[in-house]
């Protein structure tokens, strides 16, 4: 498999200040913390965990809505994580993003058609006529009906206004997609015409794609291979099915046992998560899961696990994975 | 799309906000009417704002002839009334547009780039929150004589703060908005947003501060005009005619009565109708 | 907290400096003195003689300099509209009248205007609450001249039921002080109002009415302790207001308060009264500032101090 982005050590860590003027205490918190993974030239990635575990200030780094405290973006053979603004203009046409709430992330001021073609008027491309007409067909490419490039976001649903945002990132004809919880804002009904759109999308277009979310279901349902996140660093990373069958990580045990299953009869034994999570400023030597940790064993409030390969294209951070072959 | 929900514009839900609110469809058909009389002023008063014309009728009241009665040198209350709401009128529409001129780039470059802009235009906010603003005009204008450029320099020297303050959130409120990361995230410069994003979205709360600034620089006209430190005679103003009536007020109580509520009803108004439109344009209340 | 009040103080200190700086050399800058040729008919060496003997002569800096010294040691100088005395001996003279009259104005004017923007947001959307919201929006927008205008003409001039002016019969002190509690009754009732329906709309108030509790406790103890913490923070603009209204409703009503010797000194260009005048005010509206800010730390139980 070809790769198209790798990221390399990639963190973030935020200075955060509280309390009142005159006694404030900082203190650092680690969002992204040492974050390394590939993505395939037609993948679908998932990149899955509880909310406030980084995974979309990883997808923000990405496409540099934040700088990188500290790794590297590897794109094209450039690495995009230092780059300064003026020269990340075409690696930004080629990543593009897609926000997990599609009534903030489209402007009400703005026609749908204009929305669309905001990407083609930042970067120069198309006169003001070929725009309006490209616009129409985008927005026929995504399902729906190019009359509405008058209309004004209010006028339209949650999905429908998805498929503004997916058009807008589809203007620039990009290789990869970031899309941020694409689905979670959206009702039920919904979230399915919208993973499939997406998939759709990935198959015709040949792109790639990392999608966030937390939702394990949507998940196992469109990605190839999925990334653990907790507390700011990857846990567990692999094929999709594989991790879904065994998974080797604790935290990844406790989170595929969270999914409700629609079947009672079915229900076996699950791991429940116990005990109070990390304090986000703790020390960096440390397995960030092990206080709420079934399998803990003496130094792991000690040593930070490395990611480890576990088998084969599959890596854990665990010092006592839950493997029994490899290893 | 289909449904039977007939789609509406926000605009259409401003509208139809503003003209439910019938204390503020009053004030602004007030306004309109003080407007189009001002402007009007020579047709439809019989003397001048300065002609001595009624000096055998010194200090008459209100009758049919003279509809707010001659003041003591023989002038006609409602010509200088009717001449005052120029003066008044003119001060807080100039006052204000000086106000947005000054406050909306500072407001709007303070909550765009921050840093050591936002820290100076802040710091200078907070300065100009503390102090009393009429005192410091009365100061200034004792200081460097009244006349109409005088006033409007100082009010304006205090309404841009207001205005500032109101555009540095909407600019730090919209810039925080998903859309304006979305366009960042696609390569868009500083420039794509402010005209893109930023001044579209802030256009209402720029209306509203500049409708708010313009009573400020009235009161603030007729105040010092009141102590004597404002619009020099026979140039009329609201206040000065208040401070002038008082001395005749236990016999002649037309000569304060007519400015002062003229005074009190344009302020009212105004504010009543700039209230109206804020509360109109609040996104809050969407749909409702 | 100490730390605080004392970084407060030493900005208030800093701003005092840089206020009577900035004024003291307005006022020294600006072509006209006290002893000018059409004001008083002096000969040159008279004047020379005066100006010396106010120390007019000397560089600006010097003088600014001699000043606060002066001002350190609690002496304004000798005001010019009545040199038989020294400044601070007028203002202790002057005070008296302007801090009774608006202390009376506040007291009477804050539980009102609380009152009313209770029963306002109590009974929303009936007569009280367009009576309540006609009054606050009258007294915030209208200036206060013009409220003791229509007082004047309505009790003193038209029904002869009040003096509009004097100073000696307490019973003329009645007018004034209706102006004056005007500025806080129509805020207090604008911000009672708006601050009680925010509490009375947060879900604690819900339950305490469906735990049955009666409606009074829930209304006076735990909606107005709630709504009040805001409300602290609004007695800034209202000092502000009083203070500034004092000037036109002295000079109306004829009160010898330190607002009328405000605009007689401007007038009559009195430099040491005028100085003494916006120092004073300053460092009064420096402190109310302060007291507003810490009061309200201490009120509000998620930023007090442990």
């Amino acid at each position: 498999m070809k790769t198209v982005l790798k990221i390399e050590g990639l963190s973030k860590h935020f200075v955060s200040r509280s309390g009142p003027s005159w006694r404030r205490r900082e203190s650092v918190v680690r969002a992204v913390d040492g974050v390394s993974f590939e993505l395939g030239e037609n993948e679908v990635l998932g990149l899955v965990g509880e909310s406030g575990c980084g995974k979309s200030t990883t997808g923000s780094l990405i496409v540099r809505l934040l700088d990188p405290t500290s790794g590297s973006i590897i794109h094209r053979g450039l690495d995009i994580a230092c780059l300064p603004e003026t020269e990340l203009l075409e690696s930004r046409k080629k990543i593009q993003l897609i926000f997990q709430d599609p009534f903030a992330s489209l402007d009400p001021m703005m026609t749908l058609g204009e929305i669309v073609a905001e990407p083609w008027e930042i970067h120069g491309i198309y006169g003001p006529k070929e725009r309006r007409n490209e616009a129409v067909h985008l927005l026929e490419s995504v399902g729906l009906d190019g009359e509405l490039s008058g209309r004004y976001p209010h006028e339209l649903s949650g999905g429908q206004r998805q498929r503004i945002a997916i058009a807008r990132a589809l203007a620039l004809d990009p290789e990869i997609l970031i899309a941020d919880e694409p689905t979670s804002a959206l009702d039920v009904s919904v979230k399915a015409q919208i993973i499939n759109l997406l998939g759709d999308i990935r198959d015709t277009r040949g792109l790639s794609m990392i999608f966030i979310s937390h939702d394990l279901s949507m998940v196992r349902h469109i990605s190839q291979r999925i990334v653990v996140m907790y507390l700011g660093r990857i846990m567990e990373y692999g094929p999709t099915g594989e991790i879904f069958a065994r998974p080797n990580h604790p935290y990844t045990r406790a989170l595929l046992d969270a999914i409700p299953v629609p079947d009672p009869m079915k229900r076996g034994k699950r791991t429940i998560i116990r005990g109070e999570a990390l304090a986000p400023d703790a020390s960096e030597e440390i397995c960030p899961f092990y206080p709420r940790c079934e399998r803990r064993g003496a130094d792991c409030d000690r040593k930070r696990p490395p990611l480890v390969e576990t088998g084969r294209g599959r890596f854990a951070a665990c010092l006592y994975p839950e493997t029994e072959a490899v290893r | 799309m289909n449904d039977l929900t007939v789609v509406r514009s926000p605009g259409f839900y401003a509208r139809r906000r503003f003209f439910d609110n019938k204390a503020s469809v009053f004030s602004g058909a007030f306004i309109i009417l003080l407007t189009a009389a001002a402007i009007a002023a020579p047709l439809i008063t019989p003397s001048s704002y300065a002609d001595q014309k009624y000096l055998d009728e010194a200090l008459a009241f209100p009758s049919a002839r003279h509809w707010f009665g001659v003041d003591n040198v023989g002038r006609d209350l409602y010509a200088r009334i009717i001449y005052g709401a120029r003066v008044s009128l003119g001060i807080g529409v100039v006052s204000a547009l000086a106000s947005i001129a000054i406050g909306v780039p500072l407001g709007a470059a303070a909550g765009f780039f921050g840093g050591v802009i936002d820290w100076i235009v802040t710091r200078i906010v907070e300065i100009f929150s503390v102090i009393p603003p009429l005192l410091v005009a009365i100061l200034a204008a004792s200081l460097f004589g009244g006349g109409i450029l005088n006033i409007i320099i100082i009010s304006s020297a205090f309404g841009w703060v207001g205005v500032a303050r109101l555009v540095r959130g909407q600019v730090l409120t919209v810039k925080g908005r998903e859309f304006v990361q979305a366009a960042r995230a696609m390569g868009a410069g500083s420039k794509h947003i402010i005209v893109r994003h930023l001044i579209p979205n802030s256009i209402s709360p720029i209306i509203v501060g500049f409708v708010l600034a313009i009573p400020q620089a009235m009161m603030l006209e007729a105040s010092l005009s009141f102590l004597g430190v404002g619009i020099n005679p026979p140039i009329p103003s609201w206040g000065q005619m208040i401070s002038d009536g008082l001395y005749f007020m236990f016999f002649y109580w037309h000569l304060p009565l007519f400015p002062t509520l003229f005074l009190a009803v344009t302020v009212l108004t105004t504010s009543i109708f700039g209230d109206g439109l804020r509360d109109a344009f609040d996104p809050t209340l969407k749909g409702k | 907290m100490f730390t605080y009040v004392l970084k407060r103080l030493v900005s208030l200190v800093v701003t005092f400096f840089v206020v009577s700086m900035i004024i003291f050399s307005l006022m020294h800058s600006i072509p006209g003195g006290p002893f000018d040729e059409d004001k008083m008919p002096l000969s040159p060496a008279a004047k020379a003689k005066i100006m010396a003997q106010y120390g007019l002569d000397k560089p600006l800096a010097v003088q600014y300099v001699r000043y606060m010294e002066s001002v350190l040691r609690f002496d304004f100088g000798i005001p010019y509209q009545s040199p038989g005395e020294t400044v601070v001996a007028l203002l202790s003279r002057a005070w008296p009248p302007s801090f009774l009259l608006g202390g009376l104005g506040l007291l009477i004017g804050t539980p009102l205007g609380i009152l009313l923007g209770i029963a306002a947001a109590l009974r929303r959307n009936r007569p009280v609450d367009y009576i309540a919201s006609a009054v606050s929006t009258l007294g915030i927008t209208v200036p206060i001249y013009v409220i003791s205008l229509m007082l004047m003409l309505v009790f003193g001039v038209w029904l002869k039921w009040l003096p509009t002016n004097g100073w000696g019969n307490p019973v003329s002190w009645i007018l004034p002080v209706a102006a004056y509690a005007i500025v806080p009754l129509a805020t207090f009732a604008r911000y009672t109002r708006s601050s009680f329906l925010d509490v009375l709309n947060k879900p604690f108030v819900t339950v305490l009415m469906a735990k049955g509790l009666p409606y009074r406790t829930v209304i006076f103890k735990h909606v107005l302790k709630n709504a009040a913490i805001p409300m602290v923070t609004i007695f800034f603009p209202i000092f502000i207001g009083i203070t500034t209204g004092s000037i036109f409703v002295e000079q109306m009503f004829r009160v010898p308060g330190l607002g009328s010797y405000f605009v007689t000194s401007i007038s009559k260009r009195d430099y040491p009264l005028e100085m003494a005048l916006i120092l004073l005010l300053t460092l009064m509206v420096g402190i109310a500032y302060i007291v507003t800010d810490i009061a309200y730390y201490y009120l509000n139980p998620r930023t007090r101090i442990k």
